[in-house]
């Protein structure tokens, strides 16, 4: 009898190690759910699609992908479903004042499940040399918007994330696991330091301070700061975290992950649970390129295929506490299945310091399906320089103010005299320096004008973007705002305001 | 605000190896090729003072091979990071004489 599928995946290896299996069997999908795994599935009136020589896996689950902010793409979809990838976290753009920002700018944006990770500072990731470690750039933590923003938003935010560098010893990362436990959320710790302008890393700390279910991620970075003692002998606190249930995630990145570190931890015992990218606009144009590709470098290092995608689907899941919704292809849940090849040839593969490794195998996504829609896979166009160059059209108006409605551009006006007399010297765009207090004082003034119009947060922050980029960037208003030479900042808001006016003359 | 040319001598554009370290200015540079033109840019990446030699050409910019910094070849600007600029250098190669100067 036939089963009314809308589509059957046949004759694929199945690989969902939430439920054990890794068995040659069809996949079904009815109403964008699992409707069936099994053999010989009736696909009489569905769509089918020819899996035969290639690996049906969950969707794939990607901790650590920067969607918003400084590090963020303009179109992250390129990085998530496009590139195989069903869910991931954006870990850190937002603090606990722009979540709200964050929200209403990611809304609707990507066809990927977008989830949540909070940064303890209080814009949330701001950029380089500057601020995350210094603790004068926390402004005071304040607990109650915690509370309130967590309990009200906690299906989305799976993490609270830590560095775990400072010009103030351990304590930020103490404040962290504290905030962490007030919360209710797990710890996520970056290690390692790449600024200049810390005086300290404080991994041991980090390790120590962890508890079951917190985070370690840049496991096998290279800088300071990184697992190995001088005798490249694993730190004990890695083992001691270890056997308490913390998690130690990949989060390759752009600088934080290198195949020395790797090859001799894993070779004394410490293997991630979860693989993550953490891509970028740094590294999309390489040496990172896609979780895949990550994904391939465990083969490299002696991983099964099975315990690569146990890492991006179940692992990757359950460390964000979504297990129950992600990471498998149990009957009923969402129809979320990534189909992958494993290619045969020779591959170069490269860490973030320019080591190469030469692989025999990788992972090749060809098709993809999110709650059940299917979508081709490009592995390339996520490196398009629109995707990430991040510029300001500083010598013309972008496009996208010419189709601003009358009250965002009442709102952009608005603006403009509600932070006249706020005083920030910046020389040009420039994302390295933020003068964080001026920047939590726009902040103000931005939320006070939004109010005061009764515009939507979601069109004054659309407002605001389309003042400054050509590309669909999301950003912190404020920073967006402290970062721009004032002059041109006012004028700008000014001109497209002026806009409407000259419209409606 | 460009300075003087200044003569990289003993070098045979034609026939240099790139990209190819010389000095400009006090400046330590790399002249990469860059399609049929040749490109100077400081040696030392101004975000962490990483050697660019190994950088990687992606049409008219280079990326740090640190930390994957991008800058434009014309006007040393950092596309990825707005704000961190390098020196850049223009580079002729008339008559077989290989010649830099700043740009920026």
């Amino acid at each position: 009898m036939a089963q009314g599928f809308d589509t059957v995946i046949k004759g694929g290896r199945v690989v969902d190690p939430a439920q054990s299996l890794n068995t040659v069997a069809d996949v079904a999908i009815k109403d964008g759910k699992i409707a069936a795994v099994g053999r010989d599935l009736d696909g009489t009136g569905a769509s089918i699609v020819d899996a035969a020589g290639a690996i049906v896996t969950p969707g794939l689950v990607d901790i650590h992908v920067h969607v918003y902010g400084i590090l963020g793409f303009a179109y992250p979809d390129r990085v998530g479903i496009t590139q195989g990838v069903t869910t991931y976290v954006e870990p850190g753009g937002p603090g606990v004042a722009t979540y709200g920002e964050y929200r209403e700018l990611t809304r609707g944006l990507t066809v990927t499940n977008l989830y949540c990770g909070a940064y303890i500072g209080p814009t949330g990731i701001t950029g380089l040399e500057v601020v995350d470690g210094d603790v004068r750039a926390l402004i005071g933590i304040p607990i109650n918007d915690w509370l309130d923003t967590v309990e009200a938003n906690r299906d989305d935010i799976r993490y609270l994330k830590v560095g775990a560098f400072s010009n103030y010893g351990s304590g930020v990362v103490k404040l962290g696991k504290g905030l962490a436990e007030i919360t209710g959320l797990p710890l996520y710790i970056h290690i390692g330091d790449f600024m200049k302008s810390f005086k300290a890393t404080t991994t041991p700390t980090a390790f120590n301070q962890a508890g079951q279910g917190d985070i370690i991620t840049h496991i096998f970075h290279s800088n300071p700061g990184n697992i190995l003692d001088g005798n490249g002998r694993v730190l004990p606190e890695v083992f001691d975290a270890e056997k308490r249930g913390v998690l130690f995630d990949v989060g390759y990145g752009a600088y934080n992950f290198n195949f020395d570190v790797a090859e001799k931890a894993i070779a004394q015992g410490v293997l991630p649970h979860v693989i993550s990218s953490d891509l970028q606009q740094v590294n999309v144009t390489g040496p990172c390129y896609s979780l895949a590709n990550v994904m391939s470098m465990f083969l490299k290092l002696g991983l099964t295929p099975e315990e690569v995608i146990e890492r991006v689907t179940l692992n990757a899941a359950r460390s964000i506490g979504l297990e129950d919704r992600h990471g498998t292809l149990h009957t009923g849940r969402a129809a979320d299945v990534t189909i992958l090849r494993i290619e045969d040839g020779e591959f170069e593969l490269g860490d973030t310091q320019g080591n190469k490794r030469i692989g025999t195998q990788r992972f090749m996504p060809v098709l993809v399906f999110k709650d059940g829609h299917r979508h081709e896979i490009d592995m390339e166009t996520a490196q398009d320089i629109d995707n990430w160059n991040m510029q300001v059209a500083t010598d013309h108006i972008p496009e996208a103010a010419s189709h601003l409605s009358a009250a965002q551009r009442d709102f952009l006006g608005a603006l403009r005299r509600g932070i006249d007399d706020v005083q920030w010297h910046a020389a040009e765009f420039n994302t390295v320096y933020i003068d964080m207090k001026t920047a939590m004082e726009l902040h103000r003034r931005f939320h006070a004008v939004c109010t005061a119009t009764g515009i939507p947060l979601r069109d004054a922050l659309l407002a605001l973007m389309a003042c400054l980029f050509d590309a669909p960037f999301t950003y912190q208003a404020a920073v967006a705002i402290v970062r721009q030479p004032r002059d041109f900042m006012l004028e700008r808001l000014s001109a497209v305001a002026g806009a409407q006016a000259r419209a409606a003359a | 605000m460009s300075s003087d040319w200044t003569i990289i001598e003993g070098v045979d554009p034609a026939s240099a190896a790139y990209p190819l370290g010389a000095e400009c200015d006090g400046e330590e540079i790399l002249i990469f090729r860059v399609g049929a033109k040749l490109c100077g840019i400081q040696r030392v990446c101004p975000h962490q003072d990483a050697d660019m030699e190994t950088g990687k050409v992606m049409g008219e910019m280079l990326k740090c091979p640190h930390h994957g910094y991008i800058f434009r070849f014309d006007t040393g600007k950092c596309l990825n990071f707005p704000g961190v600029n390098a020196y850049v250098y223009e580079v002729s190669a008339d008559e077989g004489i290989l010649r830099i100067r700043r740009r920026n």
